[in-house]
Order: structure tokens, then sequence, then C-alpha cells
């Protein structure tokens, strides 16, 4: 038989078909599953994909902390290949020499590079061979240091370390799923598009009911009294007394702390807690706001020690002791209280108790049960001493006051939505218990207001609104040394407006330099942060409710500041101040909720601030500090002088003149100005 | 009837291996299409990403910007601004609204 080269050939095609046939039957059947395992090895992988962490937004919605996507970079110099567009784009991208140098050395394997990098910066450095780049979720912080302490911080590797960001974690961190993903030759991820139905949900987004406007005023009054005192810190606590909602936490110490300090160190109130105790006499009818008592012209020793009156008088009444902050007429009324039911009261102010805010580290403070007092902590408490509590919890429990006697929950967080925007939490007013009844509150509320306005925090007082509050000056302990001589905690506490409280403001400061009586120091910072606060946009005030108890003021005839209302167009007539003022928001609906006649529109009139303000009522002969604004040197202290203020030159001052133009003050007070040679 | 089936076998084995080849083809075709997309959506949300981070930090900037204590300084000292005493400012009342005094 004779075999052909045709045969041959079509011979080794079988051969060759079945062997390739063969072959496919054994990776496809009999090997298939170890080889799809191979091939599912090399063209994906696995990892955790983290969702992205919540905002945290303040309580008008500004965004205070948000994720966002940076670069770690790593450079592996044995894989890179065009050095010189490495060195460029290295350079490009903003690092220095040294650093460039390091990351081509060919001798060395693996170079991280130091920070973390915004993608349109490095994204010519990341397009080339042997540039690594991992993705990192930082957290971009706005807002002051004092919003920062309150927020907290995470770590490098987006692990909560404090605040607001460690104690609401569970919510604010979003979900980590473990997915697999397609690469592609070098390693690099492939995405598809069924992977976003399974990607993870993101964190939720917290609320807090903290106001950035407020936080920083209260912030700017708090370094601007701490600086000029020379004090050694200083706390400013603003709460909302109808819903407990904590509107500004302004912290402030000499040495580096990042603590908030409103709520983890606890101080003596001292004179701050006596309209508590006479809020306890009043409820138990022990006691009349106009019966006297023996004052011992302000010395007397009790139990063997000695306590002394800065306002000395032989007799007061409980108004007085509270106006004059009268220690021995506070520890006498103190007496008809048995020590539990002072114990009682206090306890039930929540003092001695964390308030439950969401900050880590919250303080209890200190109120030890009577069975642990000794003969003369009856006294030292109705004095303000022998306790401790957090500036929070006295803000809260001065709230009782403001509020009607109820002891409202204070409030950090006022919502949680999760990232698809549907509501998870919402905070809602929650009364923990009626400490006074209402008609006590508003007794006890007509004494803070003597305080302001005859009494020893007469500092605080605004010429538009009546303001209740009570100072207090208590001496501070040093470690191991008990109280120390000239050191003190300057306090003072402020119920905004008197009647009808929408804020209660505590300003504290430690151990102040110089003067050092809450009255004369801190009772000034509080003004000036609630007259920012008025003259603010968005500081979370009621304007509604203030123009109803608004204190009509006068002004001088003489004053600079008179109306000056320029038409905005020809033929357009100017209102007069005082019709501006008369005028009423017409929403068309009147008080019986019956549709009103809507009257024609005024036309439109620019009015150019400052205007005199409606002569309703004389209030004295507190008159405006005038605007200088554009005066020579000389002539602004002459006009200063010419209005009748004593005049201090004064370096910078953050404003013209200090008090600022239009502000009411008594002849003969003095006035910075600002002197920039 | 040899030369015939001889032909006919030829023409199944070529059918066959244009078959094959077709196949292998659209295999090939399908999973670069798969790759190329799947590269586009990689340098896409990458993009993204890249945006997201510019739009936030834009956003910060302008809240920092905007903020009291950047603002109220410029205010004062560049356009002599000062915010109002409370003496000058007026509240307007709404009309059946009660007014304490």
């Amino acid at each position: 038989m004779r075999i052909n080269r045709v045969s041959v050939i079509h011979g080794a095609l079988v051969v060759f078909a079945v062997a390739l046939v063969v072959q496919a039957a054994r990776v496809q059947i009999f090997q298939g599953k170890q080889w799809a395992e191979r091939a599912r090895r090399q063209q994906f992988t696995t990892g955790q994909t983290h969702a992205s962490r919540g905002n945290v937004l303040d309580a008008s919605g500004n965004i205070l902390v948000e994720s966002r996507e940076l670069y770690r970079l790593s450079v592996a110099p044995s894989e890179l290949k065009d050095r010189s567009a490495f060195a460029t784009a290295m350079q490009s991208a903003g690092f220095p020499k040294e650093w460039i140098v390091a990351a081509s050395d060919a001798r060395r394997k693996w170079v991280p590079l130091p920070g973390l990098h915004v993608a349109s910066e490095v994204s010519a450095l990341i397009a080339l061979a042997g540039v690594h780049a991992q993705s990192v979720m930082n957290r971009e912080y706005s807002g002051s240091q004092g919003i920062r302490r309150i927020l907290g911080n995470v770590d490098a590797e987006g692990k909560p370390l404090d605040g607001i960001e460690l104690s609401m974690d569970a919510v604010l961190s979003g979900d980590t799923v473990a997915s697999s993903f397609a690469r592609d030759v070098k390693g690099r991820r492939l995405d598809t598009p069924g992977e976003s139905a399974g990607s993870p949900r993101a964190g939720s987004n917290v609320t807090l009911t903290i106001n950035r406007d407020l936080q920083e005023i209260c912030e700017g009054a708090l370094a601007a009294a701490t600086d000029s005192l020379h004090a050694t810190g200083g706390d400013i606590v603003v709460l909302n007394p109808r819903t407990g909602d904590v509107l500004a936490m302004a912290s402030r110490r000499s040495q580096r702390s990042f603590s908030n300090t409103g709520v983890t160190e606890p101080f003596e109130p001292g004179s701050t807690l006596k309209p508590f105790l006479a809020a306890a006499l009043l409820e138990r009818r022990l006691a009349t706001t106009d019966e006297m008592i023996d004052t011992h012209g302000g010395e007397w020793t009790f139990k063997g020690r000695t306590i002394t009156d800065s306002h000395k008088e032989k007799a007061m009444t409980l108004a007085d002791v509270i106006r004059f902050s009268s220690n021995i007429g506070i520890v006498q009324f103190s007496q008809r209280l048995s020590p539990r039911e002072q114990y009682e009261t206090l306890r039930d102010l929540g003092l001695g108790t964390p308030t439950g805010v969401p900050l880590p580290s919250e303080a209890d403070g200190t109120l030890r049960e009577p069975a642990r007092w000794n003969a003369t902590s009856a006294g030292s408490m109705a004095m303000g001493y022998e306790l401790a509590v957090t500036p929070l919890q006295l803000v809260a429990a001065y709230a009782t006051l403001a509020n009607g006697g109820a002891l409202m929950e204070a409030h950090l967080v006022k919502e949680i939505r999760g990232a698809d925007g549907e509501v998870v939490f919402k905070a809602k007013p929650r009364m923990l218990r009626q400490v006074f009844s209402s008609e006590v509150s508003s007794t006890v509320r007509k004494l803070l207001i003597s305080v302001v306005d005859s009494g020893t925090g007469v500092k605080a007082d605004l010429a538009t609104f009546r303001l209740a509050g009570k100072s207090g000056t208590a001496r501070r302990t040093m470690q191991g040394r008990g109280y120390v001589e000239g050191n003190y905690t300057a306090s003072f506490v402020g119920l905004f407006p008197a009647d009808d409280p929408q804020f209660v403001v505590l300003v504290k400061l430690d151990s102040p330099r110089g003067a050092y009586y809450g009255g004369d120091i801190a009772a000034p910072v509080s003004a000036v942060v609630l007259r920012a606060a008025i003259a603010a946009r968005n500081a979370a005030l009621d304007r509604g409710e203030l123009a109803i108890v608004e204190k009509r003021v006068a002004l001088p005839e003489s004053s600079n500041f008179a109306a000056r209302a320029t038409p905005l167009a020809k033929g357009k007539r100017p209102v007069s101040a005082p019709a501006l003022v008369d005028a009423t928001v017409d929403d068309g609906v009147s008080s019986e909720g019956a549709a009103v006649p809507q009257e024609p529109a005024r036309p439109p009139t620019r009015f150019d601030l400052p205007f005199a303000r409606p002569r309703l009522a004389a209030t004295g002969a507190a008159r405006p500090v005038p605007d200088v604004a554009g005066m020579p040197f000389r002539s602004a202290v002459r006009a200063l002088h010419r209005s009748g203020f004593r005049v201090q030159l004064a370096g910078s001052l953050g404003a013209l003149t200090l008090p600022v133009a239009g502000t009411l003050l008594a002849p003969g007070s003095l006035v910075k100005l600002q002197h920039i040679p | 009837m040899a030369k015939r089936s001889l032909k006919l076998g030829r023409w199944l084995i070529a059918g066959g291996l244009v078959g094959f080849v077709l196949i292998s083809a659209a295999v090939v075709a399908r999973r670069s299409y798969g790759h190329r997309e799947g590269s586009t959506i990689t340098l896409l949300q990458r993009k993204q990403a890249e945006l997201e981070s510019e739009r936030t930090r834009l956003a910060q900037m302008i809240r920092e910007s905007s903020s009291r204590s950047r603002i109220l300084p410029i205010a004062e000292h560049r356009l002599g601004m000062r915010p109002p005493s409370e003496t000058q400012i007026v509240y307007l009342h709404r009309r059946g609204a009660a007014v304490a005094h």
C-alpha cells in the first residue's frame, strides 16, 4: 500500500484535531473547575469597599465636616519608564527636589510620598507607570477651632478619635462591603456596570443644634476676654431654654487643649447657684422675696467660719440677697431648707449628673449626698462651694428659671438623615422633670432682672432688651494647695430676653488677672455676645418675638444718627424713620385670622443706616457713641469729648470705636478709639 | 462517488473551521468591548471622584470665605462697615402681634 503525501498530511491533521479535542475535553471537563478558579484568581480580586462617611452640619444646614477623596502616592522606581516625564510631573505636583531625587532612585524598591493629594493636582503623575495611587477618604473640616473641638477628629485610617466623630461613629460611618472586581493585566481595577447595584451605603448625615454664627461670636468674645484679662481659660455656653438645644459651646485654655471643657471640666459655680436656693425656698413657701434677714453689716461668723459680703448691709430682703449676691443672706435663708431638701433641689436641677449630650468624656460634676456633708457643707453649698458643675449643667439648670421651671434634656444633635435624605432621627424637646412651678420660676426671673438692672450684673445690661442674670465669683483651688488667694472663677449667667428667654448664656473666665468679679468681667462679655447675636443675620433668634419684648429707648435730639432716607428714584418720597418704625409687616391676615384689605404697595425706598429710633420713653441720660468714621483723628477725639465720653486710644480694636458707634452709654463712660499711627 | 464524498468532507471541515473562527472572533470582540467599557467606566468614575473632590474643596473655600470670622474684619477694615449696635436695629411688628412694654 502506497501512502501518498496528502494522506500523511490528512493523518497528521486528524491526529492534531483529535489531540486538540482531547486536550480541550481534559481542560474543560476533567480540569474545568481547577482552571476556572485559576482564571478567577487572575482576573478578579476581592477587596473591601468603604462607603463615604456622613457629613456633619450645623443647625442652619452649613456643612461643618464632609469626606473628600484624596490620594496617597507611592513610587516603585524600578518600574519607572520615563524618568524625565516623572520628574516633570513631580515638579508640577509641587514635590520638593529631594523627594523627586529619592523617588527616582533605582536602588530603592518602594518610595511612599508624603501627604495626601487632590486627584486633579497629581493626575499626570498617577498616569505614569511606576506610580501607585491609593485612594483615601479624608475628612475636611470647616469652621472655627471651637467647632473642631465639638466635631472631634479621625485618624489616618478614618477611625474616629474624639468629639461627635467618635460618639456618633455608628451613624456617621458608612457600610463596608467585601466585593470582587475585575482587574487588568497590570492589576488595576476594572469597573463593570453591574457593580453599582451592590455598592455600600454611605454614612448618615448628622445635623447639630450648634449655630455656626453664634459659635463664632462666642469664640471671638471669649478670645478677646481671655486675652485682655490674661485669664488661663474660659467657656461660653448658649442654650435654648425652651428646647434644650445647645446653640454654642466655646472653650479656650491657655494650654493646648482639644477638650470640650464645657462638658468635661466641672467648676465650683459660686454665687450663680444662689437663685436655685431662693427658688427652693419660694417653692416650699419657706421665704418670701420681701422678707428681711439680718446680714450683720456684711460680716458674720457661722460655725466658726467668717462669711463676708461685698455689698455690706445690716439687713436685706431675699430679693436683695440675690440682687447684691449676699453670702450671709443666702446662708441664713438656706438654713430653712433641710440638707435633704437642699440636695434634692440641686439634684433635680441635673447637677452632679451628666446631661447626656453625645460628647465623649462628659463629666458628672460633683454633688455629694447629705450623709457625706460636714457641719458647714449646707452653708458652703448655698454659696456655690463644695460642689462642682460643668458649664453645660449650669446653663441647663438656669433654663428652668427661663422656661417655667422645667428641666429640659440638653440636645446637641438636631437631626440624623440617611444618605438617601430620609429622616432617621429628629430630636424633640423633652422635659425631664418639673423642678419649680412656673410662678416660682417667674418670680426668681424677676429677681434676676433686678441683678442686671441695679445689682451686681449691671455691666451685662442691654439698651433694647431686658436681661435677667446672675454673676458669680468663686475661689479656685490649685492642685495640692487648696484655695489660692487671687485665683478666681468669674462667671455670669444671663437669660435673654428676660421677658421670654430665647437664650441662656453662661460666660466663665478662669483665673483672670486684675479684676475678678463675675459682674465686672464676665457680665460685659455676655453683653458683647448678645449684642453681636442681635446684630447677626442668623444667630438662632426669633426676631418676631424679640420685637414684642423690645425695650423702647430714647435718643437725644442732637444725635448723629438722624434718619437719612434716600429715595431710589426721582420722585419717590423718602419715608421718615418714625413712619418706618410704626409700619407693620402685613401678611394680609389679622390677629383673628380674617383677611384684611391690602394697602397699596409703598414705593421702594433705600435707607442709609443708622437711623433714629422712636422717642417713646426717656431712659435717663444715656447717649449714643458718635460715628467718627472718616473724621481726622483730632476731630474724632473732640467729637467723643463733646458727646461727654472719656476717650482712650487703643491699637487694634477690630472697630473704629469700642463700643461701636450708636451704642448707648452713660456720660463719662470710657470709649476706646482705634489709633493707628 | 468517492470523489464526491471527499469533496463534501472538505467542505464540512472548511465550514467547521470558518465557524470556529467566527465564534472565536465574536468571543474576542465581546471581551474586548467589555474590557474597553470597563476601562471607560473606571476612567469616568475616577474623573467623577476627582470632580467631587474638587467640588468639596471649592465648597469648603466658599464656606471659609463667607464665615463671619473672615468677612467681618474685611468688611470693617476695607469697606468701613460695622455691625449695627443694638439701638440701631428696628424690629418690624407683625400686625396683630401684642407689644409688651
